[in-house]
Formats: C-alpha cells, structure tokens, sequence
C-alpha cells in the first residue's frame, strides 16, 4: 500500500491537533483532511469550541479582570508595556 | 507579558464557560465566578518554576515535546495546557466541595486501575479510555452523556465495560466516558454507597443518601449547639439561623456541592445582616461547621 493509499485509509482519524488546526491554522492541514472536515464539520462539537475559543480571543479584557489578574498573577501588572504581537492577542 | 497572561485567562474562560454545565450550575448560587474559577486555574502557571528566575509556565514549554518552534505549535500547547490546569482546579472544587463526590471517584479511579482502561485529557475534560486507544473522532458531549439510560448505571462492577459497549453499538462517538460526569451521574442516581475498606466495588451496597446526610447534619447541629449556643457564643436567634443554613448547605451537598459564598447561605434567613458584619463575626464559625459537616458525612459513609 502507497502513501497516498495510506492516507486515505487514515483520512477519518482526526486528531485533536487536526480540529484545533481546523480553525486556527487551515492552511496546515492536508488536503484530504480538509476536504474530510468540511464534509462532516457539524460531526464534530470540538470544531464549535474551538470556533468559540478563537472568538474568545480577540475579545479584550475588561478592566475588573484586569484588576483581579495583577491581583492573583505577579507577573501581570497594572501597567502594561506595549510589546509587539503575535497573531491571536500575545 | 500582560497581553499573554490575558490571552491565558481568555483561553482559561472559554473552557471553564463552554465545557463545564454542572459546575456552572454550582456557581450560580455562589460568590465564585466563572470569571474567578478561569483566573485561579492558570495562577499556578505564575508560581516560581525550577530555575528561580522563570515561571512554572517556562518549565511546561521546556518539557513539552515535541519541542515548540512554531506559532502554532505554541497555541496549541497553551490551549492543552490551560484545558488540563481547569480540569484539574474544576475537579479539585468538586472533590472540596462534595464528600460524596471523592468517594465516588475513588471507586472509579479503581476501577480504571483494575480494568482494561485509562484516562486520557481531550479539550479539558478527563475521559476513560480503552488502554491503547487514542482519541480519533467525536466525543460523547455532556448534555448527550447525562441522558445515557439509567440502566447502564446499576451494575458496578461492569459500570465502564456497559456504558463503552453501549456508546460503541448505539452511538457514533468514539468509545470515551467523561470521568466527572460519570461520578456525577453514579451520585444523581443514588447508588454511592461506597466502603472504605479496599475501595472496590465489591462492598458497593446502595445507602440512602438522605440518611447519611441527616445522620451527619443531626451530628453537626449537636456541634453549634454544644459549642456555640450552650456556651453564649450565639443567640438563639443566630442559633436557629445557623441551622437553617447548615441545613440548607446539606442539601446542596446532596445535590452537587456547596457554594463556595457562604455568606448567602446565613444573608437568606437573616436579610439585614451586612457582608462586612458576617466577615466580622460569623464567617470562621460557619466555615468550620461546614468542615465539620463533611468531616461527619464522610464519617457516615465510612461506616455504612
């Protein structure tokens, strides 16, 4: 059996990296998971969560939260220097 | 560092928010938060790690493999990451907030160790497993999970061979019980009486969980008595407050766990009392019968 073939046989066992990539990083993944995923996205509650995360994410922070951050996390203060950014908020 | 650390706390929120039903059940009648509960789970993350100048955080990157070079690699490690931290602060509010529910899972916990399955993290949530399997496809959802028949739930010593036979013939989801929830479901339906001896099944016998849970009230309110009232330490009128409440904190027990804002439990049969006032004079005092409660109903359990 070929790669492809092997591929193929594998293409219905999505891993929960396959999922998280599913939403966050399309491009990552193969074609024919691609293709598999989008034909039976709604199977998949995880997919929805990770869809709410990604949502979530590009949400800010309130001004309570960030008082009760700096006082439980040290390494969380008051005023925050501005740093350069990844892609989803840090 | 603060857009990181805020970015955790999203992750953190989403979790607590969307994967956990039950205990947001829990919270609605408490002081914590769903926003508190996603703030405390990743607060371990900040304590001091092995080297003294880095976080717990820096030590988790370190030993993550395989090792994370990419942008991805990393948001996928933080989001596993904080799913395990919430899992792990969630089931400690649970096993602190529920006597019955530590009991139950230990019984669980046996069984994993003793049958042919694991337990396995997947998006937050503790699931068991066949031993050799890993997750490939749709798991079973906790709203899908709570209506499994009862049936499945009697027979003890084959609980997690009945449910995974039935999840893989009758359902399409991977064949996977979230572990929490099934200690929830053995407690809702009243067969939770555990020995301690061995912490097997063997000696399950179905106690009536309302008179384990009066034998431990009648025990507690004997405590405020003896303690509190006989000694002038409170008035009758705060005597009969106090046992209303611990009444009350006994029933939630039963029924999934005390809320962690006690103060609402005093504030609804005496509305005048200040927050401030109950800090002041009745919190320690409450705070300790309730400890004293589940010291007596675990106490119950252990002789039944």
């Amino acid at each position: 059996m070929g790669f492809s073939e092997v591929m193929d046989n594998q293409i219905d066992k999505v891993s929960e990296r396959d999922l998280f990539n599913f939403v966050f990083f399309y491009e990552l993944l193969s074609e024919g998971k691609k293709e598999f995923l989008n034909n039976n996205n709604e199977k998949y509650g995880q997919i929805r969560f990770y869809k709410k995360l990604k949502e979530n994410l590009m949400i800010g922070v309130d001004n309570k939260i960030k008082e009760n951050l700096a006082e439980r996390i040290s390494a969380y203060k008051k005023k925050a220097k501005n740093y350069k950014t990844l892609s989803y908020g840090f | 560092m603060n857009k990181f650390i805020e970015a955790l706390f999203r992750i953190s929120d989403t979790y607590v928010r969307y994967r956990y039903y039950q205990i947001n059940k829990i919270l609605k009648k408490g002081s914590l938060s769903v926003e508190d509960i996603a703030i405390e789970a990743i607060v371990p993350l900040f304590y001091q790690g092995k080297d003294k100048s880095n976080f717990v955080i820096t030590d988790k990157v370190k030993e993550w493999t395989p090792k994370i070079e990419y942008e991805e690699a990393a948001l996928f490690f933080l989001n596993k990451i904080i799913a395990k931290r919430v899992e792990q602060y969630i089931s400690s509010l649970l096993r602190q907030s529920d006597p019955f529910f530590s009991r139950i899972l230990d019984a669980v916990n046996y069984l994993i160790r003793t049958q042919s399955y694991k337990k396995t993290y997947y998006l937050g949530k503790i699931y068991i497993i066949e031993n050799d399997e890993v997750i490939s496809s749709e798991v079973i959802d906790e709203n899908t999970f709570n209506v499994l028949p009862s049936s499945l739930f009697i027979d003890k010593k084959n609980l997690l061979f009945k449910i995974m036979t039935y999840i893989k013939s009758e359902t399409d989801y991977f064949p996977a019980i979230l572990c929490n929830e099934l200690v929830l479901r053995l407690k809702q339906l009243n067969f939770s009486g555990f020995k301690k001896h061995d912490e097997s099944l063997d000696d399950i016998e179905e106690i009536e969980l309302d008179e384990i849970i009066k034998a431990g009230l009648k025990s507690t309110i004997n405590k405020l008595k003896n303690s509190y009232f006989d000694t002038n330490k409170l008035t009758e009128k705060k005597y009969t407050v106090f046992k209303k409440a611990l009444t009350d904190m006994a029933e939630d027990l039963k029924n999934g766990g005390v809320s962690p804002g006690l103060y609402k439990y005093l504030q609804e049969y005496q509305p005048d009392m200040s927050v401030e006032k109950y800090h002041n004079d009745y919190h320690n005092i409450l705070e300790y019968l309730l400890r004293t409660l589940k010291t007596n109903i675990a106490e119950e359990l252990r002789v039944n």
